[in-house]
C-alpha cells in the first residue's frame, strides 16, 4: 500500500475539478483555476505538457478553436482509493467520532465501510504522555453543542450559552462571538476561542463545561480582523540559548515546534538561540517547557522572563540542599 | 515532482524543525552540497511562500518555515505528498479507464481498449500496458472485477459516500478536518478530505471552501513526514507480518516483529516497539529513523505468542527507553499552596501516568511510579520547577542528577552579569 502515490497528485486533482465542470476552457480560465488551485506552488514543465496546443499531444484536454475541450466527454467518477478506504473505515472507531458525529452518521460509515478490511489501524498506536480523562475518553456527548458553535463561527453569529463548574463558577445566558475551535494535543482539551462584547476581550472557555448553546441572530462582520488583530497585539517573544547536546537540542526544538520560532546556528562556536513567538495566555505553559529542559537552555530575553526562571531554579536547587 | 519521498524525508526535517542550517551545516551532517542545492530549490516549489522562508545570515542563506496558529489547519508539509511524479501512461490511463467507465457498464479490457482515445502520440495503449494501469486501478481500490464464464469484467468501485446525504457528507467534512490534524498518522485523512471536497463537488455540485473553524496547539505536523514509513509498520502490525527494518546506510538491517507504535506526544516522537528476531528481545526504533521496511513472511505460531506475551511490555516505561530494564520505583513530593495552586494537582493527575498520589500534609503531595528508566520522567518532574523534589529513584539516582542540573543551570544564569 503506497501513500505517496501518483493519485494523490496536486495535478491529478486538478485535472479533475476541470474534468468534471463539463465544459470548455480557455488559455485564460485555465491560468486562473492553475493559481486558484495551486497557489503559488506550480510545476511549469508539468503544466506545458498537460495544456499543449499541439494536437499531437492533447492529454486530458484538446486544444481546439482557442479553447480546451475533455477528450472524453464522460464524467470522471471519483472514488476513493485504497488508502483513503482505510481511513474511512478507521473514522467511526476514532474516540472523536460522538463528539463530531451524530449516531446516524457513524452506523453508516460502518454499514459502507463493511466490506473493507482493515489493514492497517490507528488503534495500534498508543499514545503516551498525553492528559487522562480528556475530551477522547469523555463519556458526555458535546456532539449537538460542537454543532451550534461550529455553525455560529462559520457565518459569524454569537451563541448564548451557560458555563458552570460546580463550586468554581457559574455563568448563565452569557453571549460570546466564537471565532475558532482549539484543540491542545497534549491536554486533550477543547476550548472555544471567542470575542466577549461584555467584557470587551477575547476569551477562552473549555467546552466541557458549556450547556444550553444556541445560536443568536447578532452577527459579528469584522470578528476574523479582529480575532487576527489581538493575536498580533498578544504575541510575546522569549529568546533562548541552547546547550549544543545532541538530545537536547532535538527536544528542545521539538517542544517549541507549533510555536512560530526563528533559530540561529553559530557553527564556530556551536551554539544555538531559538527566539520563540507565544501568546501572552501561554506564557506559563512556555516557562514551564524551559524549566523541563534545566541547565541546558538558558533565556537570554527578555529579562522579566529571566528573572522569574532564575528564581525558580534559584527555589528547585534548595530542594536538594 | 518528486520519485522517490525519500530524497526530501530528511532535509525538510530539518528544515521545518530546525529551521537554522546553511549548506555549510548541512554538508557537515552529510549530505551532499549538490543535493541540499537541489532539494532546497525543489522544496521552495513545492510548498507556499507564505511557509517556507529564506533569509541570509553573514550572507549564508537559511530556509525555515513560518507556523501561524491561526492558520495552523494547514499541514502545507502534508502538500508534499501531492508531488509524486508521474508518466503520461499514468495520467491518461487514470482518466480514461475511470471516464470510459464511469457511465456504470462493466468492460473487458478489449472493450475499454476498443474506446481508449489516442490523441496523445506520445503515449500508444497496448494490451499489454492496458492490463498493467488495470491491475494498478484495482489494486489501488478504484475499480472492481466481475467475472463471467470467459472474461474479466471492469467496473468502477463502489461509491462509499452513496447512502450518505448532503449534509452529513458536510458533517463528515469538518470532522475530517479534525482528525487529520490530531491523528498520529494524519495523510491518509488529509487525502480523504480532499477527495471528499472533489467528490461533493462532483457528484453532489456542492463548493466547500469555508475557513476552517479551528486551530491547533501541540501538534506535531513533522511527523507526517514518515508516514509512509509508519503505514507500512502498521500494516505488518495488523496483519502479523515480521518486517526488516532498513535504518542508516551502513547499518545492519534488523529482523522484526512489529508489536505496537508508540507516539510520545510531548516531543512528537514516534517508536515501533518489536520483537528483535537477532538479539531474541523487545527493542524500540525511531520511526523518523527507520529508512526503508521491508514486509517479511506471516507470523509463525511461536512468533505470535511472542508478540502476545509481549503486547504490554511498555506499560512500565515513561515512553519508550528502558524497555529491557527492570522497573524502579521512583518518589517525588510535591510542594505547592493547596488554594492558590490547585492545578499542580491536577497536573499530576492528568499528566502523572496513573502513578499513585498520597497526601502528606497540608501542600506535600507523594506521587509514586514503577518506572524502566527513571531517566525518562526528568524533564517532566524539572517542568515543576521548585514545586517537585525527587526523593528516590532505585539505582538510577535522577535525584542527583536533577540537583546536578539545577546546579548547573543557577550558574549558568548568575554568569549572565545582569542578574
Amino acid at each position: 500500500m503506497k501513500l505517496f502515490h501518483e493519485s494523490e497528485n496536486k495535478y491529478y486533482e486538478l485535472l479533475s475539478y476541470l474534468v468534471n465542470e463539463h465544459k470548455a476552457f480557455t488559455d485564460k480560465e485555465i491560468i486562473v483555476c492553475l493559481d486558484q488551485r495551486l497557489g503559488d506552488s506550480h510545476d511549469y514543465d508539468i503544466e506545458d505538457s498537460l495544456f499543449d496546443h499541439d494536437p499531437d499531444k492533447a492529454t486530458i484536454f484538446t486544444y481546439e478553436n482557442g479553447e480546451y475541450r475533455p477528450v472524453l466527454e464522460g464524467r470522471l467518477p471519483i472514488r476513493t482509493n485504497r488508502i483513503e478506504n482505510q481511513a474511512f473505515r478507521s473514522l467511526a472507531d476514532s474516540p472523536f467520532a460522538r463528539q463530531f458525529l451524530s449516531e446516524k452518521v457513524i452506523e453508516k460509515i460502518r454499514s459502507s465501510a463493511a466490506h473493507i478490511d482493515s489493514e492497517w489501524t490507528p488503534e495500534d498506536i498508543r499514545i503516551k504522555s498525553q492528559s487522562a480523562a480528556g475530551i477522547s475518553s469523555d463519556e458526555a456527548v458535546y456532539q449537538e453543542t460542537l454543532k451550534t458553535i461550529i455553525a455560529a463561527i462559520s457565518s459569524h453569529h454569537a451563541i448564548r450559552y451557560d458555563n458552570v463548574l460546580p463550586g468554581k463558577y457559574e455563568f448563565r445566558d452569557s453571549v460570546i462571538f466564537p471565532v475558532r475551535i482549539e484543540y491542545s494535543f497534549i491536554n486533550d482539551i477543547l476550548r472555544i476561542c471567542a470575542y466577549s462584547e461584555e467584557e470587551d476581550r477575547f476569551i477562552k472557555l473549555n467546552l466541557t463545561s458549556m450547556s444550553n448553546v444556541s445560536i443568536m441572530a447578532d452577527t459579528m462582520d469584522n470578528l476574523e480582523d479582529e480575532y487576527k488583530e489581538f493575536l498580533e497585539l498578544n504575541t510575546k517573544k522569549v529568546v533562548l540559548d541552547v546547550e549544543p547536546v545532541g538530545h537536547v537540542i532535538e527536544r528542545c526544538f521539538r517542544i517549541f515546534s507549533f510555536y512560530d520560532r526563528l533559530a540561529r546556528y553559530d557553527r564556530e562556536n556551536k551554539k544555538y538561540t531559538l527566539e520563540i513567538s507565544y501568546l501572552k495566555s501561554d506564557e506559563a505553559e512556555v516557562i514551564r517547557d524551559i524549566l523541563s529542559l534545566g541547565g541546558y537552555v538558558v533565556v537570554t530575553e527578555p529579562r522579566r522572563i529571566q528573572k522569574e526562571v532564575y528564581k525558580r531554579i534559584v527555589q528547585a536547587r534548595e530542594r536538594y540542599r | 515532482m518528486i520519485r522517490d519521498y525519500e530524497n526530501i524525508r530528511r532535509i525538510l526535517r530539518e528544515i521545518y524543525i530546525y529551521g537554522c542550517f546553511t549548506k555549510d551545516d548541512y554538508i557537515e551532517m552529510g549530505f551532499s552540497g549538490r543535493k541540499v542545492d537541489k532539494e532546497q530549490q525543489r522544496i521552495g516549489v513545492y510548498l507556499p511562500d507564505k511557509f517556507i522562508k529564506k533569509r541570509r545570515i553573514n550572507k549564508k542563506v537559511i530556509q525555515y518555515c513560518r507556523y501561524n496558529i491561526s492558520d495552523s489547519t494547514n499541514n502545507y508539509l502534508a502538500e508534499t505528498y501531492r508531488n509524486k511524479s508521474f508518466t503520461m501512461l499514468d495520467l491518461l490511463s487514470y482518466f480514461y479507464i475511470l471516464q470510459i467507465l464511469g457511465d456504470g457498464v462493466e468492460r473487458t479490457l478489449q472493450e475499454i481498449l476498443e474506446e481508449m482515445p489516442f490523441d496523445n502520440a506520445d503515449v500508444e495503449f497496448t494490451k499489454d500496458n492496458l492490463r498493467v494501469k488495470l491491475d494498478e486501478l484495482l489494486e489501488n481500490q478504484f475499480l472492481q472485477t466481475k467475472r463471467d464464464d470467459r472474461n474479466v469484467r471492469y467496473q468502477v468501485a463502489d461509491d462509499i459516500w452513496e447512502g450518505f446525504l448532503d449534509e452529513e457528507l458536510l458533517e463528515l467534512l469538518t470532522y475530517l478536518e479534525f482528525i487529520k490534524n490530531v491523528s498520529p498518522v494524519e495523510m491518509p485523512y488529509y487525502f480523504l478530505q480532499r477527495r471528499l471536497k472533489l467528490y461533493l463537488f462532483s457528484e453532489r455540485k456542492i463548493r466547500t471552501d469555508s475557513k476552517s473553524p479551528f486551530q491547533f496547539k501541540h501538534n506535531h505536523i513533522f511527523n507526517s513526514l514518515d508516514n509512509d514509513i509508519l503505514i507500512e509498520c502498521l500494516s505488518a502490525i495488523r496483519a502479523k507480518y515480521s518486517l526488516i527494518i532498513e535504518k542508516d546506510v551502513g547499518k545492519e538491517a534488523i529482523a522484526a516483529l512489529p508489536i505496537k507504535v508508540i507516539h510520545d506526544s510531548t516531543y512528537g516522537r514516534q517508536y515501533l516497539m518489536f520483537y528483535n528476531v537477532g538479539r531474541q528481545m523487545i527493542n524500540g526504533v525511531r520511526i523518523d529513523h527507520i529508512k526503508k521496511v521491508k514486509i517479511g513472511e506471516h507470523f509463525t505460531k511461536e512468533e505470535m505468542d511472542l508478540v502476545e506475551v509481549n503486547l504490554n511490555f511498555d506499560d512500565f516505561c515513561w515512553n519508550m527507553s528502558g524497555i529491557n530494564e527492570d522497573p524502579q520505583d521512583v518518589i517525588v513530593r510535591f510542594y505547592f499552596d493547596e488554594k492558590k495552586e490547585e492545578f499542580i494537582l491536577n497536573r499530576l493527575i492528568r499528566e502523572g501516568h496513573n502513578g499513585t498520589i498520597s497526601k502528606l500534609k497540608a501542600g506535600v503531595y507523594e506521587y509514586r511510579i514503577s518506572l524502566r528508566d527513571p531517566k525518562e520522567i526528568i524533564p517532566w518532574i524539572r517542568s515543576f520547577g521548585e514545586r517537585a523534589q525527587v526523593i528516590s529513584s532505585g539505582d538510577f539516582e535522577i535525584e542527583k542528577t536533577i540537583e546536578e542540573d539545577w546546579e548547573k543551570a543557577v550558574n549558568k544564569y548568575e554568569a549572565l552579569s545582569r542578574i
